[in-house]
């Protein structure tokens, strides 16, 4: 009986349903609002800035308070990039939990979707909160370009491949490439075919980064041809998030413990 | 659009479930005599991961103190941005109960789970084999609850034998792993409420 009077007060009282949209805050688009502060910086020639990349936080709410906390501190941090699977069922109320958690950061951060994240109605939660899957962006001389990879299974239309090569040719000669999707080529959502097909195009249109996460696993090298460098992001339990740093025409590579 | 179809496919399916369940337990006997198929009880429950409104049919044993029934519950489209449809099955055990006169009672330590499917095609129940070590099915979950009941049982029962209110409070399995892996994640955080009314038979 206590415990019932004290949760009418003190928890949330009534949920319907995990499996709904019931996102508990305006529609803000997350992903959007921060691009409109990067946009100010969206030209020129390729200069010095540094991200921060982290991937699959999922349920570790307590890492990912201290990587933002940490990631805070690094003042010489520009921007920062979360490579999907920020949830583990794909329910509202861990877009939730996550987005009052990574909002507190300082740095404009932006999100991409995995797997996970995908599940239920996560689809949907993930376009009222943070907006489009898909998107690109110019920011000091680099475009980045956004893409949902998680195909788990589905033979068709993810990626969207026509889109994507739109995208890099649409960067030219000037712009360099970052590409950021959750599954790496050869993963379990890539079947051999499309992860041939995603390097051929990362080698073709000289991307000079692709980063991912999925696997939990740190990895950096060019491992799928063309000289295209991947990196995928170790998860977020394993408290470490990796600082990239963009010079002139070299990239730096470090993971920084918490 | 086809989501769309196939949901309400769902629902019907859903309500003709029901409508055959509810016929073949009604059968009353000519002599008047309780078909031992009769629910017990039917219960109408607000919130509880069960739907915004949810409404079925149970059993009980043991005097009424335990009790398991089943359930079809549904978000609307205006709350949830769209319609769902959750099937459950819950029980729950009455630790004590006080008489507080000839026909009211109370039960103030109760404890249960039910076990909630969200149907449709947005929402897995049974995973391929091959995804088992990766995916938790998303249209699957438990919720845990304690409760307490009021109630009052009828001195010369004719349609219903007694009326019963419980308040439940409860988590489900997600929010619980959730909880025990980060100190983030208070119990404020995972709790919420149920109400039913649940008419005995």
């Amino acid at each position: 009986m206590p415990v019932l009077l004290v949760c009418l007060f003190a928890c949330e009282p009534f949920r319907f349903s995990p499996t709904g949209l019931e996102w508990k805050h305006p529609k803000t688009l997350y992903n959007l609002a921060n691009l409109d502060s990067l946009a100010l910086d969206s030209g020129g020639t390729p200069r010095h800035f540094k991200i921060a990349v982290m991937a699959d936080s999922h349920l570790w709410y307590d890492e990912l308070k201290v990587a933002v906390e940490r990631i805070n501190a690094d003042t010489s941090i520009d921007l920062v990039i979360l490579a999907g699977d920020f949830t583990k069922f794909g329910y509202a109320d861990e877009y939730d939990r996550f987005t009052d958690i990574f909002n507190k950061l300082k740095p404009p951060h932006l999100v991409g979707i995995g797997n996970h994240d995908l599940q239920a109605d996560g689809v949907t939660v993930y376009r009222n909160v943070f907006g489009p899957t898909d998107f690109s962006f110019a920011y000091r001389g680099v475009k980045f370009i956004f893409f949902d990879d998680n195909a788990r299974g589905i033979k068709c239309c993810v990626p969207k491949f026509d889109s994507l090569e739109k995208e890099l040719a649409g960067a030219g000669d000037s712009l360099r490439i970052i590409a950021v999707s959750h599954a790496p080529p050869l993963s379990d959502q890539l079947d051999t075919a499309a992860s041939e097909r995603m390097a051929g195009l990362f080698a073709k249109y000289k991307v000079a980064l692709s980063i991912h996460g999925h696997t939990h696993a740190y990895a950096y090298g060019a491992d799928y041809g063309g000289g295209v460098p991947y990196l995928v992001a170790d998860a977020l339990n394993k408290r470490n998030y990796v600082a990239v740093v963009l010079a002139d025409s070299s990239l730096t590579v470090e993971r920084v413990y918490f | 659009m086809p989501r769309d179809r196939s949901s309400n496919r769902t629902s019907a399916r859903t309500l003709r479930l029901i409508a055959f369940g509810a016929i073949l337990c009604g059968s009353i006997h000519a002599d008047g005599h309780r078909s031992p198929l009769l629910p017990d009880f039917a219960r109408l429950q607000f919130a509880g991961h069960a739907g915004m409104v949810s409404a079925g049919p149970g059993y009980s044993w043991w005097d009424h103190r335990i009790e398991s029934g089943l359930s079809y519950g549904w978000v609307p489209a205006f709350v949830g941005d769209r319609n769902i449809h959750i099937l459950s099955q819950k029980n729950s055990i009455s630790l004590g109960r006080l008489r507080l006169g000839p026909a009211f009672f109370l039960e103030p330590a109760m404890a249960g789970f039910a076990t909630h499917f969200s149907v449709g095609d947005k929402y897995e129940i049974l995973l391929p084999d091959s995804q088992r070590d990766y995916y938790w099915p998303d249209g699957l979950f438990f919720w845990i609850f304690g409760a307490a009941k009021a109630g009052y049982m009828f001195e010369k029962p004719t349609y219903l034998s007694g009326v019963a209110v419980m308040a439940e409070v409860g988590t489900i399995n997600q929010d619980i792993q959730a909880y025990t892996r980060n100190h983030y994640v208070t119990l404020d955080d995972i709790l919420s409420l149920a109400i039913s009314a649940q008419f005995y038979l």
